[in-house]
């Protein structure tokens, strides 16, 4: 579904990204992990075509990400950032439907209808006409991921997706995701929530200076790590 | 008492500042309009280079524009204006001003929309990006919307400071307020009630538009 080959990027003299390679079969859950700064968010950017890799390939389906045109490739990989990124000035219901009016995926009716029906799903209908501003920190992920998942995408890409949240609402959104994932979804994830990562992923990515130096599943990685710098890792984290 | 007496009611001299009031508020909402339109423009043309790099002529030229205007005196524009370019013209000398006053203030709000343009979270772009959207569509529906409302209070600004800059309009010889009040003076030979009083006027203005803008503001983050 997804695969990445040498992928290299350079912000002027930082190296955010060393030769990274990483496949990701449809239904795969990917959880990936690392020190901040490493390298995780830019990963990400790079396969949503936020930016521009210095060198290297990403292929979704076959075809490299840079031949698609943006609007198809975004509908079909999604993205949730942590500190959500709602459009400030639109209701919750338009903030929703934005994309799929405008990308001419759906009418305005089917749009509001779907977008409903989602927001009932995650009990948040009774906010429809509310603003960004009016939510709490979960309720407005929770609305970035309906934003995200009413385009019908096949990967979701969510970058420490509960980064900014309180531990009540952080529990909330890893619900959701748990459910999401259910229904079959293809999602990679940078998170730091460790009891998470463990429980959701078929494979974690270990990232460090810019590179994946440890891969596994998530006994190889939590409980017999190889890696000198990934047991540092798990062991910082843990106190 | 005399002398306000003959400042403001001897031979109808408060119709002169009526005028001269009238003249000064044409002026500013004429030249105002001119100066959002020409904004707009100017944040077309920049905006369109930084997003695909086309029209590098236009995106020059409209940078010169502005470095020009907010380098350059407003008086020496208005004389520019006035005496080199509509030199021979019969266009009426209130038009010529607002023509004048509308190119000056265009250059600060294309930087006040700029500034508004930069405030917006970048974010608020990534997301959109994310979703698919095409820049336009992201710069119509997301980015300017609110950069716009985050603009809002330093247009009113702009305005306050326009009424108050077209005070050297007179030297063309446009009666507005500051030379109504001139020539009333000229006239009394007592420059203390004509300058007094049309101070107290723009002073009335200013902070009646200022206090109005906050409402309007306050009235809009509560929608
Ligand atoms: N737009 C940018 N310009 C310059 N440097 C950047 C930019 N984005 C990220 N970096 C740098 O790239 C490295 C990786 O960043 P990032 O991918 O955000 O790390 P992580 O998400 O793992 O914390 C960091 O050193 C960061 O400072
Ligand atoms: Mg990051």
């Amino acid at each position: 579904m997804l695969e990445i080959k040498n992928l290299v990027k350079h912000f002027d003299k930082v190296k955010a990204l060393e030769d990274i390679n990483l496949t990701v079969q449809k239904g795969e859950k990917i959880v990936i992990i690392g020190p901040s700064g490493c390298g995780k968010s830019t990963l990400l950017r790079c396969i949503n075509l936020l930016e521009t890799p210095t060198s290297g390939i990403i292929k979704y389906r076959d075809v490299e990400t840079k031949k698609y045109k943006r609007d198809v490739l975004c509908q079909k990989i999604g993205m949730i950032f942590q500190n959500y990124n709602l459009f400030n000035h639109l209701t919750i219901i338009k903030n929703i439907t934005l994309a799929p009016i405008k990308l001419k995926i759906m009418t305005k009716e089917e749009a509001y209808k779907k977008a409903m029906k989602m927001l009932k799903l995650m009990k948040l209908e009774d906010k429809a006409g509310n603003y960004p501003r009016e939510l709490s920190g979960g309720e407005k992920q929770r609305v970035a991921i309906i934003r995200s998942l009413i385009l019908s995408p096949e990967i979701i890409l969510l970058d420490e997706p509960t980064g900014a949240l309180d531990p009540e609402n952080i529990k909330d959104v890893l619900e959701i995701l748990k459910d999401i994932a259910k229904d079959g979804m293809t999602m990679i994830v940078v998170t730091h929530e460790m009891n998470f990562a463990r429980e959701f992923a078929d494979r974690v990515e270990f990232m460090d200076k810019g590179m994946i130096v440890e891969e596994g599943t998530s006994k190889a990685i939590f409980d017999h790590p190889k890696n000198e710098r990934l047991k540092e890792f798990l062991n910082k984290i843990k106190s | 008492m005399t002398e306000l007496y003959k400042t403001l009611i001897y031979d109808q001299r408060y119709l002169l500042i009526l005028n001269g009031l009238k003249n000064t508020i044409i002026i500013t909402i004429g030249a105002l309009i001119i100066g959002i339109a020409i904004g707009i423009l100017i944040t077309i043309v920049q905006n369109n280079y930084k997003a695909n790099k086309k029209n590098k002529l236009l995106y020059y030229l409209a940078n010169l524009y502005v470095k020009i205007i907010r380098g350059t005196p407003v008086l020496l524009q208005l004389m520019i204006i006035y005496y080199i370019i509509f030199k021979s013209s019969d266009i009426s000398i209130i038009i010529i001003g607002i023509i004048a006053f509308g190119i000056n203030s265009g250059a600060y709000v294309s930087e006040i929309f700029r500034t508004g343009i930069e405030a917006v979270d970048k974010g608020q772009m990534e997301a959109g990006r994310s979703l698919g959207l095409k820049y336009r569509q992201i710069m119509n529906y997301i980015i300017l919307p609110q950069a716009f409302k985050i603009s809002l209070p330093a247009l009113g600004n702009e305005f306050v400071t326009l009424i108050k800059e077209t005070s050297v309009a007179g030297y063309i010889g446009i009666i507005e307020l500051t030379k109504s009040g001139d020539i009333i003076a000229s006239r009394t030979y007592n420059y203390f009630f004509p300058l007094i009083i049309t101070a107290l006027i723009y002073l009335v203005l200013t902070l009646g538009i200022t206090k109005l803008l906050k409402k309007l503001e306050k009235g809009d983050s509560n929608a």
